[in-house]
């Protein structure tokens, strides 16, 4: 049950950094203004989706990172035990 | 007139049970006599041959509960089409699979084509509700994101379908406490559509379960990852429905990360498990893919039925989620 517990802890973080990862793309990237002129605003709006794509990819490699940290360390509770 | 409402809303999952508990084995004789069988690796040798694609009788049984509540609840008979469509769509993916093998990135991208009735029909709402930011506008963005939506759902179900019992049992749940869901929202079409799936997941559980006497097959892995996709869709419970379906997503992730990109389950050669003494361990390899049930035995072994049953409690856990971030909304 611990296991299942750790494994529900990574997906509790993500599900975390998941809601406040939407929140701040909806509440502060999508609202960022330039200019009302054309060019402007279609710059504004290239600027959203590279700030909202580096904000996933941040967030999936912390995702990936925090697995790759559980697995490492599961494993080596293993091989300690088989050890012993 | 309540209790009787209620009847109705539960009818169309009964049938879909019943009718699932009935065409499975009807199903697994045809498979068997046929030849289309497959090895149940994770068993002690003689490994058993286990018929193979009678994952037909979950999209069956669906199929036919929505045809009924389309009969009962006609005001809903667009998002019922729509949903029937994207599955037999993917379904039929699904069986051109099983029998001819398709090429990994074909596997993977084509099932988007389900997301067409959707889109078609017009069954979708392109404001979904978001915890903190509630009513979020994306008009432009939806459209792209219903086709891409439906072939992640299915791939993340067919890469959830790798011991006996997992698939049906983890989504059986998972599509039950969407229904919870359905129920806080006041969602009466949320509600029939999720029961309905749930029901011909568990009809199947019974026959999928170790030790397994079906095989599901990507005719029923993909078909009903996409009818789960078309159902959040639909019914307007997008953010809810990301977060219930958590751990498939998750497993998904960790597979194609680890594989760096789109393979084929044949091609992966090195196995991330291994069956030894009745018992599920890690394999160690370095080059294997991590994957949920790798995860769950990477500290110790476990038995087949172990990693099944702690698979469906992470989807428990999941639904949790989804109704916690229920609340969310609504508050």
């Amino acid at each position: 049950m611990k296991r299942t517990l750790s494994l529900f802890g990574i997906m509790f973080v993500v599900w975390g950094s998941m809601l406040l990862l939407l929140a701040t793309v909806l509440t502060f990237v999508a609202r960022i203004a330039l200019d009302s002129s054309f060019a402007m605003r279609a710059l504004g709006g290239i600027l959203k989706v590279i700030i909202a794509a580096f904000l996933a990819i941040l967030w999936l490699w912390g995702w990936w990172k925090l697995t790759l940290a559980y697995y490492k360390r599961s494993s080596r509770l293993l091989q300690r035990h088989q050890l012993s | 007139m309540a209790y009787y409402s209620m009847m109705l809303e539960v009818l169309p999952a009964l049938l879909a049970f019943l009718l699932c508990l009935l065409l499975t084995p009807l199903l697994a004789d045809f498979m068997r006599k046929h030849g289309i069988t497959g090895l149940d690796v994770h068993k002690p040798p003689p490994k058993p041959v286990v018929p193979e694609m009678c994952g037909i009788a979950m999209v069956i049984s669906l199929l036919c509960s929505l045809g009924l509540s389309a009969f009962l609840f006609p005001q809903y008979s667009d998002i019922f089409v729509a949903i029937a469509l994207s599955t037999v769509i993917v379904a039929l993916i699904g069986l051109v699979d099983d029998l001819y093998c398709l090429n990994p990135i074909f596997k993977a991208c084509l099932p988007a084509l389900g997301g067409i009735p959707i889109l078609l029909l017009s069954a979708y709402s392109p404001r979904p509700y978001l915890p903190f930011v509630g009513r979020a506008r994306l008009t432009y963005i939806y459209p792209f994101i219903i086709p891409v939506a439906i072939a992640v759902t299915s791939n993340a179900t067919n890469m959830y379908d790798v011991l006996n019992g997992s698939m049906p049992g983890s989504m059986g749940i998972t599509c039950f406490f969407l229904a919870i869901c359905s129920i806080l929202l006041g969602r009466i079409e949320g509600l029939i559509i999720f029961l309905c799936l749930s029901a011909s997941f568990f009809g199947f559980y019974h026959y999928n379960r170790y030790p397994a006497s079906a095989f599901s097959g990507d005719v029923g892995s993909l078909g009903m990852g996409a009818a789960f996709g078309a159902a959040v869709i639909t019914t307007r419970l997008d953010i809810i429905g990301v977060v219930a379906f958590m751990p498939y997503i998750m497993n998904g992730f960790w597979i194609l990360t680890s594989v760096k990109g789109l393979r084929e389950r044949r091609e992966i050669r090195h196995r991330p498990v291994v069956f030894q003494d009745g018992f599920l361990i890690d394999s160690a390899n370095p080059h294997a893919p991590i994957t949920l049930v790798r995860l769950l035995v990477c500290e110790s072994p476990l038995t087949e039925s172990e990693v099944v049953k702690r698979m469906m409690v992470l989807s428990a856990l999941a639904g949790l989620l989804a109704i916690l971030t229920t609340f969310l909304i609504l508050a």
